[in-house]
């Protein structure tokens, strides 16, 4: 799930705007993963995230 | 503590001079010992500094021999001569054990016995890091738990026993994700540095190699045959730059660092859930960066 997610930038971009809902994927897994992905690619948005 | 259990003058010169170069890099693993025998306020026993010092001892023969295993001692004080050097690390590792049979603590049979329980696993980890068999994810932070996790576990659980007699589940478990974040520190570490250590110059594999190894770009497929001996290391310094892009491009850095925060969480949450001072839960959850 975290490398297709990686692979589908679109995906994440969605989740964090609140337009889809992350499903099958352990809790702890999506804020790791949407915490760096905003880091990584939109440090000025990250706040929003956490 | 040297000059007590080590009596022959040339060794014991060469081991303060290790003990002086190790101290370059910090004590973590005394430290992590005295913070969790101190969070389970026992009576005050100054012993507590000599055990710390043994388990640095241990951690210092274990540092040598990974060195002599991988071949990468280039800059360390250790490297001339390795068949003193391996009989220094044998010094080390009984005197860890001897200096804690020698202190004042109720439980220290019990701390030997911890002591002698995660160093041997953290043995069997090393085994499968040099036969280079971990590929894939699960097997990699398996290995990793077992070959870093354990010493971190070892240093953790010794302090608690001397205080309690008692090895708290929750410390077994996120000592052993401290141990693997570090682990996961070098490996982030390495990718963008290109000595003779570099991991993919040495075929070894670790978490963002497995990712870029399992990434479908036809562009790194000559890594592929590098780690399959059809091409030569020149080939690989060569694409220095291109590496260091798909490192970054396919998300193998991301990936690495979101696995990494993956068991940061994991150590917070269960740190969070220890019956003791907020002062030492801070300080613990310094260890998990």
């Amino acid at each position: 799930m975290i490398r297709y997610l990686i692979n589908n930038n679109n995906v994440l971009e969605k989740a964090i705007a609140g337009s889809v809902c992350l499903v099958n994927i352990d809790p702890e897994e999506k804020e790791a993963i949407l915490e760096i992905f905003l880091e990584e690619e939109n440090p000025s948005q990250a706040y929003l995230w956490k | 503590m040297i000059d007590r259990q080590i009596m022959q003058d040339e060794m014991k010169v060469k081991i303060l001079e290790y003990v002086e170069y190790q101290s370059r890099q910090g004590f973590p693993f005394g430290e992590l010992l005295v913070i969790h025998f101190q969070m389970f306020n026992p009576p005050e026993n100054e012993d507590i500094y000599k055990v710390a010092a043994a388990i640095e001892i241990l951690i210092l023969s274990f540092d040598m021999l990974d060195d002599f295993e991988d071949n990468d001692s280039t800059e360390k004080p250790w490297l001339p001569e390795t068949n003193i050097e391996l009989n220094i690390t044998t010094a080390l590792m009984l005197t860890s054990a001897n200096v804690i049979k020698h202190t004042t603590f109720e439980y220290k049979n019990h701390a030997i016995s911890i002591l002698l329980k995660y160093a041997l696993q953290s043995v069997h980890g090393q085994h499968k890091d040099l036969l280079n068999v971990c590929r894939n994810e699960t097997d990699y932070i398996e290995m990793t738990i077992e070959k870093s996790g354990s010493l971190v576990t070892m240093a953790c659980l010794i302090g608690v026993v001397l205080a309690t007699n008692e090895c708290p589940p929750e410390v077994k478990r996120y000592s052993k994700w401290i141990g693997l974040i570090g682990q996961m520190n070098n490996d982030l570490r390495d990718i963008s540095s290109w000595d003779d250590k570099n991991d993919l110059l040495n075929k070894k594999y670790t978490l963002p190699i497995i990712y870029i190894l399992n990434h479908p770009d036809e562009e790194i497929k000559f890594i592929h045959d590098y780690y399959a001996n059809f091409l030569d290391k020149a080939e690989i310094l060569n694409n220095r730059k291109l590496i260091n892009k798909k490192f970054i491009d396919t998300g193998a850095r991301k990936y690495t660092k979101i696995i990494k925060r993956v068991y940061q969480k994991k150590v917070i949450k269960e740190i969070m859930r220890l019956d003791t001072d907020q002062y030492y839960k801070d300080l613990l959850l310094e260890y998990a960066h």
